[in-house]
């Protein structure tokens, strides 16, 4: 059995398969979005969720069930208004401002004034690293944009993109890699061969990542464990581990197993199956 | 490049054919040999009228577009200031310039001045709300980016939000362009006794209609090399143009 999982229990606690320590740890965390017109979006409530040091956790649930939000809470891009988000033994706050978090958003973000080489440079720069050149030129190669260095965004495909902007992001060199639907407006040929390289870069840097994603097979094929939230407000309703050894490969992405991994996230997503 | 040229030139010929034709008296309508003629023999008073009005475009362009793009600049830099520095300028933009141009003359006297003024005032509108535009069009996801970071104020200033500003200065310019020109006419035509827009009182007062139109001719030529100037220096310095250039190759 390649894949365990654990249901909430009846407080809402959801208890994974007993961790070392928790890298990051939310508790009872949720949020209210104050509408302009004065109504209120409860967009995550009671979420409780570990994640251990180096782990590969994705996020998948229904459209509008919290995902950007609990990514939001985790890299101090929103405060939330209950419960508490604890990583690393700092809040967000801390650690954004220690500059060791990375994001990595759908849109790549890179700034169509300045090259891909000063893109791949600029975050790590304004948070007081020096990136030496052959960093750079490493760094561009393991993405595969070596060639592209002196070349600025608009020139590049949105897989190209989407690249640099993960590469952006590593050069922070982050304790957390905030990843929120980073391959989601890609083909399906080129996201399975991103996240080929993902996993590469992912396995040789280790990482801790969240990543979201509304693909079940991306989630399936690159995660340590899968996190299932309910639609609104979000709540955590599966947790799937999957043991499945790295790297893996195509053939697994195609196998009976990892299969079996996907009907299980579906089961849970729909409400069907063994964890509803 | 080649296009505009074949129609302007069709142009004048369409127009010579028609007072040649019609016969039209050259002091309604002179004909553009007549008025090239005229550019060539009026060529000294040209000249040297030619010389103020540019110093005044030139200078109250300067100070327009500083004045613009500094406040500009202080608003988005200091948001307190927005409260402050709006109704002035709307103030100073609901008044008509024009209209107050006789009241310069009275202020600051004939010459050189009042024309800096009512060209300045004229080209800091357009530059300073589009700088200021610019300078507030910052993408949610690019502040989250810069904020993941905890990248100070100025950095975000400085990376995001004036490289972000380059192409709406731009078009602030163009616009400010087009009424420095006006402004500067209407400044010599009321305060001052020298200048192209002299000339072209001096001019139509002595019914000297194909003298009027070499005035003419000569102000649509200063301002469409000033044009070509100013996307000349669009083409080095805006990053949006290069991204519209790659994309149209
Ligand atoms: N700024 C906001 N103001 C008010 N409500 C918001 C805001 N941002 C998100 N919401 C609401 O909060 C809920 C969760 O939004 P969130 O963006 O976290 O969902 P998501 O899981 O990321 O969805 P998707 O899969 O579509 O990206 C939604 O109901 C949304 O309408
Ligand atoms: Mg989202």
């Amino acid at each position: 059995m390649s894949a365990s999982q654990t249901v909430p229990s009846p407080n809402g606690v959801a208890e994974p398969t007993a961790e070392p320590r928790a890298f990051v740890s939310c508790r009872r965390t949720g949020l209210v979005y104050q509408g302009a017109d004065g109504g209120e979006v409860i967009a995550l409530t009671d979420l409780d969720l570990d994640i251990a040091e180096g782990e590969f956790v994705s996020l998948v649930g229904p459209s509008g069930c919290g995902k950007t939000t609990l990514l939001k809470i985790m890299g101090d891009l929103l405060a939330p208004t209950a419960g508490s988000v604890e990583i690393d033994g700092f809040s967000p706050r801390q650690l954004r401002e220690r500059q060791r978090i990375g994001q990595v958003f759908q849109s790549a973000e890179l700034l169509p004034w300045k090259s891909i080489a000063d893109n791949l440079v600029l975050l790590a720069k304004l948070s007081g690293k020096t990136v030496p050149r052959e960093q750079t030129e490493a760094m561009a190669e393991t993405l595969g944009l070596q060639d592209f260095l002196h070349r600025y965004p608009h020139e590049l495909s949105g897989g190209m993109q989407q690249r640099a902007a993960i590469g952006r992001a590593l050069l922070l060199d982050p304790a957390l890699l905030l990843m929120d639907e980073p391959f989601g407006a890609l083909d399906e040929i080129t996201r399975e061969k991103l996240n080929m390289e993902l996993q590469r870069i992912w396995s040789e840097h280790r990482k801790t990542v969240v990543f979201v994603t509304h693909s079940l097979s991306e989630a399936a094929f690159l995660s340590d464990r899968v996190v299932v939230l309910s639609g609104r407000p979000g709540r955590l309703v599966a947790d799937v581990r999957i043991d499945a050894p790295r790297l893996r490969t195509t053939e697994y992405r195609f196998s009976s197993e990892m299969a079996e991994v996907v009907a299980r996230l579906h089961g849970a997503l729909t409400g069907e199956g063994e964890a509803s | 490049m080649w296009v505009s040229v074949l129609v302007i030139v069709s142009l004048f010929v369409l127009w010579e054919l028609v007072v040649r034709v019609a016969h039209v008296p050259q002091f309604i309508l002179p004909a553009p040999t007549d008025v090239f003629a005229q550019v060539y023999i009026k060529r000294d008073a040209l000249l040297r009228n030619l010389q103020p009005t540019l110093v005044a475009t030139g200078e109250g362009f300067g100070v327009g577009v500083v004045v613009g793009v500094g406040l500009a600049m202080l608003i988005a830099g200091v948001p307190l200031l927005k409260a402050v520095v709006y109704p002035v300028v709307i103030a100073t933009q609901t008044t008509p310039k024009i209209a107050l141009a006789p009241l310069f003359t009275l202020w600051f006297g004939i010459g050189l001045l009042p024309k800096v003024i009512i060209v300045a005032l004229l080209v800091f509108f357009p530059v300073f709300i589009n700088t200021a535009a610019g300078l507030e069009s910052v993408s949610k996801g690019r502040l989250d980016l810069m904020k993941s970071v905890n990248a100070s104020r100025w950095a975000v200033y400085r990376h995001i939000r004036l490289p972000e500003a380059v192409p709406y200065l731009f078009a602030g310019l163009r616009l400010a362009l087009t009424v420095a020109f006006i402004g500067v006419i209407v400044g010599e035509w009321i305060a001052s006794g020298r200048g192209l827009g002299y000339l072209l009182v001096l001019y139509n007062s002595t019914q000297d209609t194909a003298a009027l139109f070499a005035v003419i001719f000569v102000f649509v030529f200063l301002a469409t090399v000033s044009f070509y100037l100013l996307g000349w220096l669009e083409n080095r310095l805006s990053w949006q143009v290069r991204i519209q250039r790659s994309q149209q190759s």
